[in-house]
């Protein structure tokens, strides 16, 4: 593994190497700050048949990238949109693509601000339980050695993701927690959607940096559901898309 | 190289359980408590160390797994002295897993019975770096050399069976190595991603995932050294290179046909057949249809081109400077977006069309044809009362006119799209087409005087035999340059078109003064005219950012239109035969433009905000030049095309914009030729060749606010637009009733509209229901008799919506709408037009059981009698059909049709502009009932299934 330490995370990268070189003393980060980057392949999500399909390629690019932090001590994270990417300002924006998430890891508690369309919701929940498979593949991500754990999520939805041991929070981007370590990647393979850490920053993060959104219409999941198929149950595949993303 | 130790290691404690399907909903985790199992549950205790320096280690993972299908059940992690505690754990078989960074995975099955907590040995971990030392790793071997960056493997010259996946594929593929844990090795390295398209593939477990990637999807297999994301990203090389290997999909399969055959008969000797078809293979679409039809079905709707003819989204294009799409629909008169004739009459149509596109070397190189022909006869009559308003009189006039027009058009249109590489490409459009024309006329008039008594009479018959060419061609090079944002474009653009017409007036008017006969006019002339014009313009596109969502565009072009018309009208000669030439209604007339336009343009795209500005500047200078006379002239202009507009989204659906836009138009050689035209004798026209071009001005606000989630909608315009040295006309109105109007420059025309629409859900009933209202107010400014006019013209309209369906149930549709129309002109302020028209129409589908189709239409208008318009317009059309489906997926409709079953329908127009006020009633298809089979048939190879959704 020391073969390819990828070099763009890290502030940290003395203390890795350090850390390589003296495994017993080999810091676990409890606190910090992770710089993902959630990509979208929507050439993927087009219609073949659609006639409009090979137009609307040439006004966007194949994938949209963007940026969420995700800050996180030992048992709270938050994560939020991070920088902004102007190749962004001429696509379409899609709902629920700019999610406020705070998980309470100890207490199994989240709180997610979600913007559907009009409306703000602040979705008030317990954490997705998830039932991960533990494989023994394993991939460096920012830095840290990751090892793959397969699940299927809201019935059908397949997840690859790739969670460290060398941080102790059991968090994750957007709702993918419950993994002995921190989720540095994950991938919705028939969903064409990925999210990877590109950055791991072992910074103090004080209590009150990492508080819950306040804002918004509160519901849980089951509500909003229900409320996005009442709203979209004439929009067809389009409407289902929607109404699974805003649900992730 | 550690992992595959890892993997050996955890190879010898124990080979990972084959996964197994579904699990019981139980699942731990972190370290708070599993919720509780029915019956006891165990503790687990331990302590984990390093082998060698014997210390214990803290924040080890330890995981609890489930042996048959690895689902994780718990985890925590040591203290600080290395011990460990995992409670609540129903009794059962499982894998226990102890990861450390650094350290090889420890792991070991555990069976628990529910009798007794345990309490393990400790476990002694080994660092990886101490078991390479051990191992002796066995070097890759049979590497193959290959050349270049990239090998590429055709997966189709690599025999699999059928349901093969991919990694059964790689394997075959030499070089590669595919070992039991998936894990590929390519040319003696380990492949570090393997892609699909470009996108990351990660491989799916069968025992959740059902949709997998098979080989026989794969087009081809291509191995390469992937850059690091981080030298991707800095554009600086780090030299590291990891070995990718992309999977291009094959295009999905496709093969077949699909078309539909609809034959109808009708009373009173309708028809309408009509036969269309589409083949496809892959990307070759080739379509055709045929229509004979005398229902005034003339050509495809705008559904029936996607699927059997060329489609709209064919011809549109995107600016990527812009971000704005374009539709570049062919200028057609007689081809409409329902695909029905529009006009006046009864149209009888044969028409055909041929269309064809395709794709190939991975979709860079597009072709796309088209060939259309039809032959259209229309027939008919209508009437027109007319009111021209003077300064001190005003004058009635009432007009009746047959006609029977023939029209046969040949066009052909493609278009071939190269795109080199991903920088640049080519995109080169043609049209052309003929169209041979005849057409005959005649009319009969007569003009009253406020008191009703006679001014004139008029009876006349117009014929003529034209034909027309046509021959466009468009040309357009892009090129992005290395700098992000900064691209070139290269547009030439060509248009030709040629029109010969040979015909005959034939006039007889008598004039009447104070009612009593005066004189006689007649007109006995062949006219022969041959019109011109050709374009050519060139434009040269710069796009420089200025920053990451600014830039600035600068464009240069030159363009040069030239136009010829020769008009002549000839008298009969003694010898019968027409040869004197009038030298009153002929002239020889070219005027070219020679403009040279450039200018500036600021771009800025920010998440919420557009705002662009810029203007051309334009030097225009008119050569203008009767033959007939032997006089030239030349004119100079300056002419501004000025830009602005500022977008503001809110949110993704809540926006506003506001635009400015100024342009320039100039005229057209029908306006300047210095020729009077007596077509309609009462009524004639002169060119100016003074006009000058007219600069027009118009601002826009809008508003858009859609609420998705509780089905809610708002559209609100506001805009408003003024011209200067406007093109409008001056009318001299002679005691005669004799009507000579000239297009001349005047100030002061403006125009005004607002509207708003408003949409809502009511959800208890789950009605959408739906306000509109609209305002138009224009000033018109005219020169008549000599004095100068102004209308005021007003357009008030207000009307709502419902619409209720249920699904397979039934749909209904209602709207309602109520105009108030108004006007009147300076000259003669004691006129004043106005009047209330109303429209009305309920429309209703009932599905009903055993493929029963029911439905109905009402179109009711109503229109207030004026002065003028003193006829009873009331109308009440009412249209319905029942039909049934037959056979699978409803591939066979029959269907009996009453069209205007109150045989009420007249053709009608209404228009109110300046001093002169029409009304226009014409003979269209009325009551008729026809008998239908419409069948749709499909062949459709099955497409290969997709990756993903």
């Amino acid at each position: 593994m020391h073969l390819c330490r990828s070099l763009s995370a890290l502030l940290l990268l003395s203390v890795i190497l350090h850390r390589q070189a003296s495994a017993q003393n080999t810091i676990f980060l409890s606190e910090g700050k992770i710089e993902f980057e959630k990509k979208i392949n929507l050439y993927a999500r087009m219609d073949e048949d659609n006639s409009w399909s090979e137009l609307e390629k040439k006004a966007m690019p194949q994938f949209k990238t963007t940026y969420f932090d995700l800050l996180f001590t030992r048992n709270k994270s938050l994560y939020k949109p991070g920088r902004e990417n102007t190749d962004n300002n001429k696509i379409w924006e899609q709902p629920a693509e700019e999610n406020v998430v705070y998980s309470d890891l100890d207490n199994g508690r989240s709180v997610s601000q979600k913007k559907i369309f009009e409306q703000l919701f602040l979705v008030q929940d317990s954490l997705r339980r998830i039932k991960w498979k533990i494989t023994d593949e394993t991939r460096v991500i920012a830095g840290f050695n990751c090892r793959r754990a397969n699940a299927i999520i809201m019935d059908s939805i397949y997840v690859v993701a790739f969670y460290t041991d060398e941080i102790l929070t059991p968090g994750g981007p957007e709702s993918f927690t419950g993994l002995p370590g921190m989720i540095l990647g994950v991938s919705l393979p028939h969903q064409h959607l990925t999210w990877f850490a590109i950055k791991v920053q072992a910074v103090k993060v004080a209590d009150t940096e990492i508080t819950a959104p306040q804002k918004g219409k509160k519901v849980t999941n089951p509500v909003l559901k229900q409320t996005l198929q009442e709203s979209l149950k004439q929009w067809g595949k389009e409407g289902r898309y929607y109404i699974q993303s805003a649900l992730l | 190289m550690p992992r595959l130790i890892t993997l050996l290691l955890l190879g010898f404690i124990l080979s990972y359980p084959v996964f197994a399907q579904s699990v019981p909903a139980n699942q731990g985790t972190a370290t708070p408590s599993l919720p509780a199992n029915n019956g006891p549950s165990i503790l687990i205790k331990g302590k984990i160390k390093d082998t060698l320096e014997n210390k214990t280690l803290s924040n080890a993972s330890v995981l609890l797994l489930r042996q048959t299908d690895s689902i994780l059940v718990q985890y925590t992690r040591t203290d600080k002295a290395g011990n460990f505690t995992l409670s609540h754990i129903p009794a059962g078989h499982y894998l226990f897993l102890v990861t450390y960074p650094a350290y090889a995975d420890y792991a070991d099955s555990l069976i628990i019975k529910d009798t007794a907590d345990i309490s393990l040995p400790p476990i002694a971990l080994i660092l990886k770096s101490k078991l390479l030392e051990e191992v002796v790793v066995n070097g890759s071997k049979g590497a193959i050399h290959i050349k270049g960056d990239t090998v590429e493997f055709r997966a189709d010259s690599f025999h699999t069976q059928a349901g093969a996946t991919v990694e059964d594929l790689l394997k075959k593929l030499p070089g590669i190595q595919v070992d039991r844990n998936g894990k590929i090795t390519a040319q003696g390295e380990k492949v570090q991603k393997v892609l699909v398209d470009g996108e990351e593939f990660f491989g799916d477990d069968p025992t959740l995932v059902t949709q997998n990637l098979r080989a026989d999807m794969v087009d081809k297999v291509q191995v390469f050294d992937k850059k690091s994301d981080q030298a991707a990203f800095t554009g600086i090389d780090d030299g590291q290179r990891s070995k990718t290997i992309n999977l291009k999909l094959k295009n999905s399969k496709k093969n077949g046909y699909f078309g539909k055959v609809t034959a109808g008969a009708g009373t009173d000797g309708y028809y309408d057949e009509q036969v269309m078809l589409n083949l496809f293979k892959n990307k070759k679409k080739l379509a055709l249809y045929g229509i004979l039809s005398n229902t005034g079905k003339t050509g495809l709707n705008w559904q029936e081109r996607d699927k059997y003819g060329q489609s709209f989204s064919g011809m549109a294009d995107y600016d990527e400077n812009t971000g704005n799409y374009s539709v570049n629909v062919p200028d057609n008169d007689l081809e409409t977006w329902d695909g029905r004739y529009g006009g006046q009459g009864f149209p009888t149509v044969k028409t055909a069309g041929l269309h064809y596109n395709d794709k190939w070397d991975d979709d860079r190189q597009s072709l796309n044809g088209n060939y259309k022909v039809m032959q259209l006869g229309v027939n008919g009559s209508s009437s027109t009362s007319s009111q021209f308003i003077l300064p001190d009189t005003l004058y009635y006039n009432k007009e009746r006119q047959t006609f029977h027009n023939q029209i046969l058009r040949h066009s052909i249109d493609g278009s071939y799209e190269v795109k080199f590489d991903s920088t640049s490409s080519v995109k080169i459009m043609a049209d052309g087409g003929t169209d041979h024309k005849t057409t005959g006329s005649s009319y009969s008039s007569q003009a009253l005087a406020s008191d009703s008594s006679l001014v004139n009479q008029n009876t006349r018959t117009v014929s003529s035999l034209s034909d027309n060419r046509i021959v466009n061609s468009n040309i357009m090079w892009r090129k992005k340059l290395p700098k992000k944002g900064r691209t070139l474009s290269v547009n030439i653009r060509e248009n030709y078109a040629q029109n010969t017409s040979l015909g005959f007036l034939n006039s007889a008017t008598s004039f009447y003064s104070a009612g009593v006969f005066s004189h006689d006019s007649l007109i006995d002339q062949s006219k022969s005219y041959h019109t011109q014009n050709t374009l050519l313009d060139s434009k040269i596109t710069y796009t420089e950012p200025l920053s990451k969502t600014s830039f600035l565009s600068a464009n240069y072009g030159l363009s040069v239109n030239n136009s010829s018309s020769d008009r002549s009208s000839f008298n009969k000669s003694s010898d019968g035969k027409y040869t004197a030439l009038d030298s009153l209604y002929s002239n020889n007339y070219q005027f070219n433009i020679f403009t040279q336009q450039g200018g500036l343009s600021y771009m800025l795209v920010k998440k919420k905000l557009r705002f662009s500005a810029g203007t051309n500047l334009g030097f225009t200078s008119f050569h203008q030049r009767d033959l007939l006379a032997d006089t030239t002239g030349q004119r100079k202009f300056t002419n501004w095309y000025p830009q602005a507009s500022f977008s503001y989204s809110f949110t993704n659906q809540r926006r506003m914009n506001l635009q400015y836009s100024g342009y320039t138009n100039q005229p057209t050689v029908q306006q300047l030729q210095p020729i009077r035209t007596n077509e309609d004798p009462l009524n004639i026209t002169i060119g100016n060749p003074g006009l000058k071009p007219q600069f027009g001005n118009q601002v826009r606000l809008s508003f858009f606010d859609y609420k998705v989630l509780t089905d809610r909608s708002i559209w609100a315009n506001i805009s408003y637009g003024f011209t200067q040295n406007a093109i409008s006309s001056r009318v001299d109105v002679g005691s005669s009733g004799q009507r000579v109007t000239q297009s001349i420059n005047v100030n002061g025309n403006h125009n005004f509209n607002a509207n708003i629409y408003y949409d809502f859900k009511w959800r208890a009933p789950d009605l959408h229901i739906g306000f509109f209202t609209e305002l138009n107010q224009s000033r018109n400014v005219s020169v008549v008799n000599d004095l100068l006019n102004k209308t005021n013209s007003g357009n008030y309209q207000f009307g709502f919506n419902i619409y209720k369906t249920k699904e397979k149930k039934y749909e209904i549709n209602v709207h309602a709408a109520a105009t108030y129309t108004q006007s009147n002109s300076s000259i003669n302020t004691g006129i004043c037009t106005d009047y209330w028209s109303y429209n009305f129409g309920p429309a209703m589908d009932v599905f009903l059981p055993l493929k029963f189709q029911v439905h109905t239409d009402f179109d009711i208008s109503l229109r207030q009698k004026t002065p003028v318009f003193t006829t009873n317009n009331n109308v009440v059309i009412l249209n319905a059909w029942i039909g049934k489906k037959f056979l699978k997926n409803d591939a066979l409709l029959i269907k009996a049709a009453g069209n205007d079953l109150l045989n009420q329908n007249i053709g009608f127009n209404r228009t109110v502009n300046s001093n002169f006020i029409s009304e226009n009633t014409y003979s269209t298809i009325k009551r008729y009932f026809m008998f239908s089979i419409v069948w749709n048939f499909t062949k459709a190879g099955t497409p290969a299934p997709t990756n993903g959704n």
